[in-house]
């Protein structure tokens, strides 16, 4: 027991250091203050079990008995749940289980989900402006280098299909795919034209 | 003469492993707490190697506290607990700290105050033997290392009781009896040995540090502590050692 509140109490304190650094935490939080929420992910030692406040969370042991709303699935289904449109597929196929409001569970995973720490200000509080604004401008790069999403499977399949050539191109597959129907159209009607010879 | 040594024995009680006039103890008791409220967290971070916060953590897991709620924090010390129920019980809850000695009080006041925690917190200078409350009052109380040093501890659980609101529960979060008997020696060597050293080398204040000890092996142990909840009216009593016993979490409701 003593590791896991060790592992509980470390958690925690980082969420709640990222809460503090994000502008758009409180308000995020706002709508689910006093709130409990419970995740049992079938693989995880104890269910997580978050007590939301109005500008931070605290995470309660497995013995806190007042839950809002509590989501019952596998760990491999859990990075499934980060897209919204999943969700009701999940329910009906049984991946998950959601006992109580669910409002409140999609509210829980955006407080996370749309975490947006303010790194310049975090590391100016601790080390000074100077460096904070060094990292700031490390993050803005970093930030512009990172590909929007789904354009990276666009990059992969264009190096794949035109300059490694691995792969096939979707549109020669088309032509090749229309090119073997009528190869076999005409197959057919020769088929036909040597049969009828063949009667007479 | 039989008589007169059983008043005598009604009108002692423990003050650590001295015995004290009844009167005397709430005294010695207060001046150990006036020598050690300045260096108290400090002291128990020190003691417990941190373990502390682990304890009173798992006590507001057992809490069941939400928000709107009414939680006396009984002999609340530096308001370690009180600090964190504050939060949850929001600005519609209400906290009380408690605490016979006002030098401890006077520390946890300014320290909650420090933490920016402030208008759902009051501070009341109280002996839990006669809580200065109406019945029915809280929906939570607890009590974190402080029955110990109650000289009527049978008194102060009927006085909790009373103030408890039905359906509302008490914590006691108390030094208690380690399970193992080579934790047991190892602790005892421990308390009496290290402990009043380091509350030497730290606080300035051996005897301090020597009653500590002593009063954790006068205690009441687990199954003890449970009869006398019990015994108070307390319903569903149960208990749950925690770090091998050395502290044990006592619950019980009010119904």
């Amino acid at each position: 027991m003593t590791v896991m509140q060790v592992l509980r109490a470390s958690a925690e304190r980082t969420l709640n250091l990222g809460l503090a650094n994000d502008p758009g935490a409180v308000q995020r939080l706002q709508p689910l203050r006093g709130k409990c929420f419970r995740l049992q992910a079938k693989g995880l030692p104890e269910p997580v079990t978050i007590l939301f406040l109005s500008d931070r969370v605290h995470l309660m042991g497995p013995d806190y008995e007042v839950v809002d709303c509590a989501v019952t699935t596998t760990l491999s289904d859990l990075p499934k749940l980060s897209d919204t449109s999943n969700v009701t597929k999940m329910l009906q196929t049984g991946q998950i289980e959601i006992v109580g409001d669910p409002v409140l569970a999609q509210q829980a995973a955006q407080v996370f989900l749309q975490l947006n720490v303010d790194w310049e200000e975090f590391v100016a509080n601790h080390l000074g402006d100077v460096p904070g604004y060094l990292v700031g401008q490390a993050m803005t790069k970093i930030a512009a280098l990172r590909p929007p999403k789904g354009a990276l499977q666009d990059r992969v399949q264009a190096f794949l299909t035109e300059e490694l050539r691995v792969a096939v191109h979707p549109l020669e597959k088309a032509i090749l795919a229309d090119d073997l129907r009528d190869l076999e159209r005409k197959i057919k009607q020769l088929e036909a034209r040597i049969a009828a010879r063949e009667q007479a | 003469m039989e008589k007169d040594m059983n008043k005598a024995q009604d009108d002692s009680t423990h003050f650590g492993f001295k015995t004290v006039a009844k009167e005397q103890k709430a005294n010695m008791v207060a001046g150990v707490f006036h020598s050690v409220a300045g260096k108290y967290d400090l002291m128990n971070d020190v003691m417990s190697f941190g373990i502390h916060r682990l304890w009173k953590r798992y006590t507001i897991d057992c809490s069941g506290v939400r928000p709107g709620q009414k939680v006396l924090d009984l002999a609340g010390g530096t308001g370690d607990l009180a600090a964190k129920f504050a939060r949850i019980v929001g600005p519609t809850g209400e906290v009380v700290l408690a605490d016979i000695n006002d030098s401890m009080l006077r520390v946890g006041r300014d320290k909650l105050r420090d933490m920016g925690i402030v208008g759902n917190v009051s501070y009341v200078q109280a002996d839990a033997e006669k809580l200065p409350f109406e019945d029915n009052t809280f929906d939570l109380i607890t009590i974190a290392f402080g029955l110990r040093n109650v000289t009527d501890k049978d008194a102060a659980l009927r006085s909790m009781l009373r103030v408890l609101k039905p359906g509302g529960r008490l914590l006691v979060l108390e030094f208690s009896k380690p399970e193992a008997e080579m934790l047991s020696k190892a602790y005892d060597l421990y308390s009496f040995h290290i402990m009043p050293r380091m509350g030497e080398f730290i606080a300035k204040d051996k005897d301090s540090y020597q009653y500590l000890a002593e009063s954790i092996r006068m205690h009441p142990d687990q199954e003890t502590l449970k009869g006398m909840m019990t015994e108070a009216g307390f319903e569903n009593v149960e208990y749950h050692n925690l770090t091998g016993g050395i502290v044990a979490l006592h619950r019980g409701f009010k119904f």
